[in-house]
């Protein structure tokens, strides 16, 4: 960015006001989860007054809870492999080997991102049932296959088109065959894609609810339906544990976002994306 | 490639059900009778079912432009004068991971006249908030999604930003263009690959939000925040009327499919 050498760097006024916007909802979320009920109803407090944790205590003492946390997490994790699993070679094949209608395939793949959940709902729902799946995680992970598969597809198309043919030729040249030439040699490469479609999967799996919904009844409820009872719009709302299992569903966010920020915004400028 | 294909009937078969349904009534949930184009006819000619889509497609237009404009400028700025821009990205993408429910539940919070984080302000200057009026209720949602979903543009835009070759800003500089010719004539074309993906992406989204109008207004005052995918779940749950679901469904797939291959010939050929 020598560019702009002549103009000294400083804080952006507009980068920080959307900071703020960004920011300042997601703090306020932890003050009412810190902050007893009848304080969080009354006035309006930016730090915690007379901070409490006994919202998390009785998120932890209640076994529901720590299961459906923990269910969430196994279906991100389940969906974010299968992904991988599936579009690696998907991807691959799209981006080295032309075909009748490899075009138009493509596009046909992207169009599974564009149907909403509610479509898919009740014939996901039937389908799951006849092979005795409801209330799996696998199940809620295969649904979610369905979105995060299309657009992890079409970034690492991007990244696999952007490493040379060359480098599959000597590879071969080497000795290296096929599934060893994928993982030893390819696989390095990609890290910065496998990163992008990482965050892409977790962003949407973690995040979405109507089918995970649909598709558990007991043992596999996610948190955010746990929540969703518990949270109801209509009627009481219990502000503190809400807001204390809130601030719980951002952690893991935070974390996967942190462990892969590098890769996050190098990988974006050099792929599909950009 | 097999893989892909297997992905395509888990994707497909569920697809087909749902048109299926469109063209049969239900009978006590398990039982169905054809009734061939009979719901599609009565979608058409019912104003309520046009006024939803409308609204979906305002609403789409509207948080779009907002996101667009916010997007860009701040990747601008992030670009161009932020000093360490890299560790903005993962506070831009906290909105993004929140969870959709979480959104809904903290804005409707946020709302409150006594004691939220907007209401309380707003209320102080007699403003205060009401999900009850039609107005606020759009001002809210449309607040939540842009809030939500701005991030992602922020980020794919500064990522588009790094990948423009630095020459191309050296010789602006020494032709003396002023900042809008730069981002006119150079930054924008270089970006427009990006913002088609994100429109792409947006686009899609937008048009199927659900959680988070339901958790706020639960799609009233009336039906004025009432969209697209609440109506098919309401449909397809409550009312259990899948032949009216499926009929909603398909027409929605009619017409956005033109739009995304719009978009995807427009990505192509800008490569």
């Amino acid at each position: 960015m020598e560019n702009m050498a002549l103009r000294q760097r400083r804080w952006s006024k507009t980068v920080l006001l959307f900071s703020a916007f960004s920011l300042l909802p997601i703090c306020w979320l932890m003050v009412l989860s810190f902050q007893p009920n009848h304080i969080s109803q009354r006035r309006l407090n930016l730090w915690p007054e007379l901070p409490t944790s006994k919202y998390f205590e009785i998120i932890f003492s209640n076994p529901d809870w720590v299961n459906g946390y923990i269910n969430a997490a196994i279906y991100v994790l389940l969906n974010v492999l299968i992904t991988l699993a599936v579009a690696l070679p998907a991807a691959y094949g799209f981006s080295r080997f032309r075909f009748v209608g490899d075009r138009h395939a493509f596009f046909f793949v992207l169009i599974f991102r564009i149907i909403p959940p509610a479509i898919v709902m009740i014939p996901f729902v039937e389908l799951f049932s006849s092979f005795g799946m409801i209330d799996t995680t696998l199940a809620v992970a295969i649904a979610h296959c369905m979105f995060t598969v299309p657009i992890a597809v079409w970034i690492l198309e991007g990244f696999f088109s952007s490493i040379p043919r060359e480098l599959d030729e000597m590879a071969l040249i080497d000795g290296y065959s096929g599934p060893k030439f994928f993982f030893k040699i390819l696989l390095p490469q990609m890290r910065a894609g496998i990163a992008v479609t990482a965050f892409f999967c977790f962003v949407f799996s973690w995040a979405e609810l109507i089918l995970a919904n649909a598709l558990t009844t007991v043992d596999a409820k996610p948190i955010g339906v746990v929540m969703k009872i518990v949270a109801s719009p209509v009627g009481q709302v219990h502000i503190g544990l809400a807001s204390a299992a809130s601030v719980l569903m951002l952690i893991p966010g935070v974390l996967f976002v942190w462990a892969l920020r590098r890769h996050l915004v190098r990988g974006l400028s050099m792929g599909r994306i950009a | 490639m097999p893989m892909a294909l297997v992905l395509c009937i888990v994707g497909l078969a569920p697809l087909a059900t749902s048109i299926n349904y469109s063209v049969q009534d239900s009978f006590s949930g398990s039982q169905f009778f054809w009734v061939g184009l009979q719901w599609y006819e009565d979608l058409l000619q019912s104003a309520e079912f046009w006024a939803m889509l409308g609204r979906t497609f305002l609403f789409t237009a509207v948080t779009l432009s907002l996101q667009f404009a916010i997007g860009i400028a701040v990747a601008r700025k992030l670009f161009h004068v932020q000093v360490r821009p890299e560790i903005f990205i993962p506070l831009f993408s906290l909105p993004l991971l929140t969870p959709w429910i979480v959104v809904g539940f903290l804005w409707r919070k946020m709302m409150e006249a006594e004691s939220g984080l907007i209401g309380t302000p707003l209320a102080f200057f007699g403003l205060a908030p009401d999900v009850n009026t039609v107005g606020w209720a759009w001002v809210i949602i449309v607040a939540l999604d842009v809030w939500h979903w701005t991030g992602i543009i922020v980020v794919l835009c500064y990522a588009g930003y790094l990948s423009i070759p630095p020459s191309y800003f050296r010789a602006a500089q020494i032709d003396g263009a002023s900042q809008w010719n730069l981002f006119r004539y150079v930054e924008l074309p270089k970006l427009k690959k990006v913002l088609i993906v994100c429109a792409l992406i947006r686009i899609a989204d937008s048009l199927m939000i659900y959680t988070e109008p339901f958790m706020v207004t639960r799609g009233g005052p009336h039906l004025a925040t009432t969209f697209l995918s609440q109506q098919i779940i309401q449909s397809a749950t409550l009312e259990f009327n899948l032949g009216e679901a499926g009929a909603i469904s398909t027409i929605y797939l009619i017409l956005v499919l033109p739009i995304a291959w719009t978009l995807y010939r427009m990505m192509e050929s800008s490569r």
